[in-house]
């Protein structure tokens, strides 16, 4: 699992990467090459050519200034000031005179646009002076010393120096671009100088005007003097300043471009040399390499978006694709794995969420398998259910729609003797005892049909032969179309149950003793007979007797006696009366005989009666030998007085028709017993 | 996610590092020195002082007051002269380049009081402010151009020109010719001190005024003035000019030809006439503190930018200089 999950996704960003934004990586690497290399070439170029035209500005402005000093110095006025003697040796006309007029001359020529100043020393310790200031009271006379010195040296030719301070120090400008030039007399014998012609250049100026050339952001220029101070920088505090030898050193040669980290930023530093070599100026310019690539970061900026548009692309894919089939799919092996360990509760489904196609159609048989293992589990539960309760106390069986038998219990065993092997695959008919007729099965089966159950009782046979009665419930079972497919039976065995209600039934309706019907069997069936005489308009007859010598029997050889007696009496009478005739035990030694359908007539049915009694009788009247268990037989005589009532429909109550019969019966006794008297 | 998340951050990492290479480092100059100057940190306002002359040593007291104005506050200042007293055009000139060059203010010393109004008009115009020092422009110019007030700072030039006069004419015992050597004609301040010496030879009855000339302040040109006059007018005795520069000229001429009695008055009292009046060459001058005036000049102007309320007319102290004072 751990390898899926980190293996999949990683292996298809990977991938997706490879194909998607490695070539494009590649390719704007190349290119991004390619460009800069041409960049930086065009710009080293053209940073040439923009040290080149200042270089050619400042070689113009010098050789502007280098006519200008050429001029004066042939001036005539000039000439004559330097053989004039110093301050001391002039009147104050005489200085101011000549002052002035020198500085008319100079004046004439200090137009030029950049020019501090123009001052004329002469060896006499004379100042001419015409420029920013009128204040000459201070003097740098070191500096002015050492210009005079070099410059003397040089011959009479123009000498730059470079940027050095103002010798005349109430000027504005401190620091200045300085030339000067020796000054000889004309028609002189003698070619030394006489005087120092110096010219200040205004730093400010070149300042300004080189302060306009916008190399792009950043990147400015520098003059560098022989002396390698600075006579230009953006920083017009640096003018002045002597930059570093590690600077200076890379100066080398006319011209040159160098790639270099100049105060800790990438730039490219471009020189020129002044052309008059002995200056050893240089013109440099410095570019950041940021401005030089300015161009790059459009190309930069768009291959970066395209990258991460190109990245979150592939990160958006992957994401959809996690979400919408890793992690399903994780979702669903999860499911199995939980499914294994049995974790899943019922009724738990899977979302669809983020699922898509194949996905979703995985995700609905999962859920489908879920459902159906979880009907399967219930069904199973249902089955051992009813397993269980299959092998209840009840027989039971299941047959197929044919009624042909697919399963007992061991219940149905016991009832009828027929093993599940004897059983299954017969028919029902099986057990048919043949007591009922064909129309009790057709209509069970009928309502089985309708109903689709039926119960009731049920004779069958037992596998000995034996024939039982049953409760049975048949109940068919339906398929979900509605047709059946089975029948389920459950039977009990009654033969007990029915034996128990015939004993209870005789002990309520029979004498004990002598197995006749009782006092209230015999009012039923008196009830039913006085019915049938209405019924068949025929007589009917009830008889009472009483033993007339019972009682010292009983005394003299205990109830045993009297009880075999009473039993031999019991035989003797229904021997005597019809089949369809009750012989009934009214209670101690009272009988009480029922006969029915006599005759239509009165008397031809008393007649009957009186002859049936009269059997009786004398039956009565033999001699009862008495089988005594442990003991000797007994003889007894025994008579009986009978009175009889002759009944025809039932204008009398049941009750009326006994009570007769018993004044009947008493009115034998009182006759002399042995007798017989109809209630008249 | 995260899997995805550090790729592209890696990738990223990897354009980078692609781009990186390895360059000698330098660095290019040491600091800047500190400020070791007194003066205040530059505020950035440009001021153009444009005087008349670089011949004159009174505009070298001018200058100097200026830059003391300059070192008190950090302006940015340019002094700048014409040529000449007579270089109008190029004073013109300098006020145009000064307007060019877009400062804030201009203090001028004209050379004229009406040819210079209009390009001052224009200097207004582009926003310019400017103070007038030493020489006054013609109030009718300046009405006449449109011009808004200008504030001008200078000596009271008839009052001290008269005490000049005065001074010189008041030891005279007998009748005494004189003449009086102007400045530029069209300068307020050369009519000023005319004026005043006009008024000194009025007051005493021993003075005649036999010629007025102008030497156009110019020391060679009152030379040649004075040789020319003493031509004419061989008895003078008495010398009224406008400027030192023209008395010491004027010196210099009775000085070749001898004549010892004649008085000269000054005015500007450079340190040359201060030698000369020391000497009993000269009578007197007139010290008009021209470097309180190109002080003040600035100062006005510094105000008048900060929309200051200034008077429109300073007048400096002016003192007469004698040889009594200087002992």
């Amino acid at each position: 699992m751990k390898f899926f999950k980190i293996g999949f996704a990683f292996k298809l960003t990977a991938f997706l990467l490879a194909i998607g934004v490695l070539p494009q990586l590649i390719f704007q690497l190349v290119s991004y090459s390619a460009t800069r290399q041409a960049i930086l070439d065009d710009a080293r170029q053209h940073n040439m050519v923009v040290v080149a035209n200042q270089r050619d500005y400042l070689s113009l402005q010098m050789e502007q200034i280098n006519s200008l000093a050429t001029n004066l110095a042939s001036v005539d006025e000039i000439n004559q000031v330097l053989i004039a003697p110093g301050e001391t040796g002039q009147s104050a006309y005489d200085l101011l005179a000549t002052k002035a007029r020198i500085g008319y001359v100079l004046s004439g020529y200090s137009n030029l646009r950049g020019l501090v100043s123009i001052d004329l020393f002469t060896l006499n310790g004379m100042q001419y002076h015409v420029g920013d200031t009128l204040n000459l009271a201070h003097v740098r006379t070191d500096l002015r010393d050492r210009l005079m010195q070099s410059s003397f040296s040089a011959g009479n030719r123009l000498v730059w120096h470079g940027v050095e301070d103002n010798v005349n120090a109430s000027s504005g400008s401190t620091k200045v671009v300085v030339a000067t030039r020796a000054v000889s007399r004309v028609n002189s014998s003698s070619a030394a100088p006489a005087g120092l012609l110096l010219i200040n250049f205004s730093t400010d100026y070149l300042h300004r005007y080189f302060s306009k050339i916008d190399l792009g952001a950043g990147a400015y220029l520098m003059v560098i003097d022989a002396q390698k101070r600075l006579i230009f920088h953006p920083n017009k505090k640096l003018i002045g300043q002597t930059i570093k030898t590690e600077l200076s050193h890379l100066l080398q040669g006319e011209s040159g471009a160098i790639s270099l980290q100049l105060d800790g930023r990438d730039v490219l530093l471009s020189y020129s040399q002044m052309p008059d070599t002995d200056k050893n100026w240089y013109v440099v310019s410095v570019v950041p390499g940021d401005t030089l690539l300015a161009p790059m970061n459009r190309i930069d900026r768009i291959g970066v978006a395209l990258l991460v548009f190109n990245l979150l692309l592939i990160a958006l894919f992957i994401r959809a694709y996690l979400r919408h089939i890793v992690w399903p799919i994780r979702a669903i092996s999860a499911g199995f794995r939980r499914f294994q360990a049995h974790q899943v509760e019922d009724g738990w489904r899977m979302t669809k969420q983020g699922a898509v196609g194949e996905i979703r159609e995985l995700v609905d048989w999962f859920n489908s398998f879920l459902e159906s293992t979880e009907a399967n589990r219930q069904a199973q539960v249902s089955l051992r259910i009813a397993a269980t309760a299959f092998e209840s106390q009840e027989g039971m069986l299941v047959t197929d729609a044919d009624s042909v038998i697919l399963r007992v219990n061991q219940a149905f065993t016991t009832i009828t003797g027929y093993t599940a092997e004897d059983a299954v695959g017969q028919k029902m008919k099986l057990l048919k005892s043949g007591r009922h007729e064909t129309s009790f099965y057709a209509s069970m089966w009928e309502m089985i049909g309708r109903t689709g159950t039926w119960q009731g009782e049920i004779w069958n046979r037992r596998k000995n032969g034996e024939i039982y009665p049953e409760w049975l419930t048949i109940s068919s079972v339906k398929g979900s179309d509605g047709v059946i497919t089975h029948y389920v039976g459950t039977m009990t065995d009654i033969t007990a149950r029915k034996a128990a209600e015939a004993e209870i039934k005789h002990l309520a309706f029979y004498d004990a003793l002598t197995q006749l019907p009782n006092r209230r069997l015999l009012q039923d069936r008196l009830i039913h007979a006085m019915a049938g005489s209405k019924r068949g308009g025929r007589y009917g007859a009830l008889m009472f007797l009483d033993l007339d010598n019972f009682k010292p029997l009983n005394d003299n050889y205990g109830h045993g006696a009297g009880d075999l007696l009473l039993v031999e009496v019991a035989r003797r009478v229904l021997s005597c009366v019809r089949e369809t005739d009750t012989v009934a035990r009214f209670g101690g030694d009272e009988f009480v005989v029922l006969l029915g359908e006599l005759d239509t007539e009165k008397a031809p049915s008393v007649a009957l009666a009186g002859a049936i009694a009269d059997k009786i009788r004398q039956a009565l009247a033999r001699t009862y030998k008495l089988d005594m268990p442990n003991a000797d037989e007994v003889e007894h005589h025994c008579t009986a007085s009978i009175g009889v009532v002759v009944f025809f429909n039932h204008d009398c109550s049941v009750e009326d028709v006994i009570k007769w019969a018993d004044r009947a019966m008493y009115r034998a006794k009182e006759a002399g017993r042995n007798l017989i008297r109809f209630y008249e | 996610m995260g899997v995805v998340r550090y790729l592209f951050i890696a990738l990223i990492l990897l354009l980078f590092v692609a781009c990186g290479e390895s360059k000698p480092s330098i660095s290019s100059v040491t600091q800047p020195p500190a400020e070791t100057s007194k003066a205040a940190p530059a505020s950035g306002v440009r001021v153009a002082l444009i005087m008349k002359t670089l011949t004159n040593p009174f505009f070298i007291e001018m200058e100097k007051g200026a830059r003391r104005a300059q070192q008190e506050t950090g302006i940015d200042l340019k002094v700048m002269t014409a040529t000449q007293e007579t270089s109008i055009e190029q004073q013109i000139q300098l006020v145009e380049n000064q307007i060019e060059e877009g400062v804030q203010a201009i203090v001028i010393a004209p050379g004229d009081s009406e040819r210079l109004v209009p390009v001052l008009k224009k200097a207004q115009d582009a926003g310019i402010r400017v103070v007038n020092i030493d020489n006054r422009l013609d109030a009718k110019a300046v009405l006449a151009n449109g011009m808004k007030p200008i504030p001008f700072i200078s000596v009271d030039n008839e009052q001290a020109a008269y005490l000049s006069a005065k001074f010189a004419a008041d030891k005279l015992t007998q009748p005494t010719e004189a003449v009086i050597l102007e400045g530029i004609r069209s300068a307020d301040n050369a009519n000023q001190r005319k004026l005043g010496a006009e008024r000194a030879f009025r007051e005493n009855s021993r003075v005649r005024v036999v010629a007025m000339e102008t030497a156009n302040w110019k020391i060679d040109e009152a030379y040649l003035m004075a040789k020319q006059v003493f031509a004419a007018h061989p008895n003078i005795g008495l010398v009224f000019c406008a400027n030192d520069m023209m008395a010491i000229g004027v010196v210099k001429y009775l000085q070749e030809t001898g004549r010892r009695k004649v008085r000269v008055a000054g005015f500007d009292a450079l340190d040359e006439a201060k030698v000369a009046v020391f000497e009993g060459r000269m009578t007197g001058t007139v010290d008009q503190q021209a470097a309180q005036q190109g002080y003040q000049g600035v100062m006005t102007v510094l105000k008048v930018l900060r929309g200051e309320a200034v008077p429109q007319e300073v007048l400096v102290e002016s003192r007469l200089i004698t040889a009594g004072e200087l002992k």
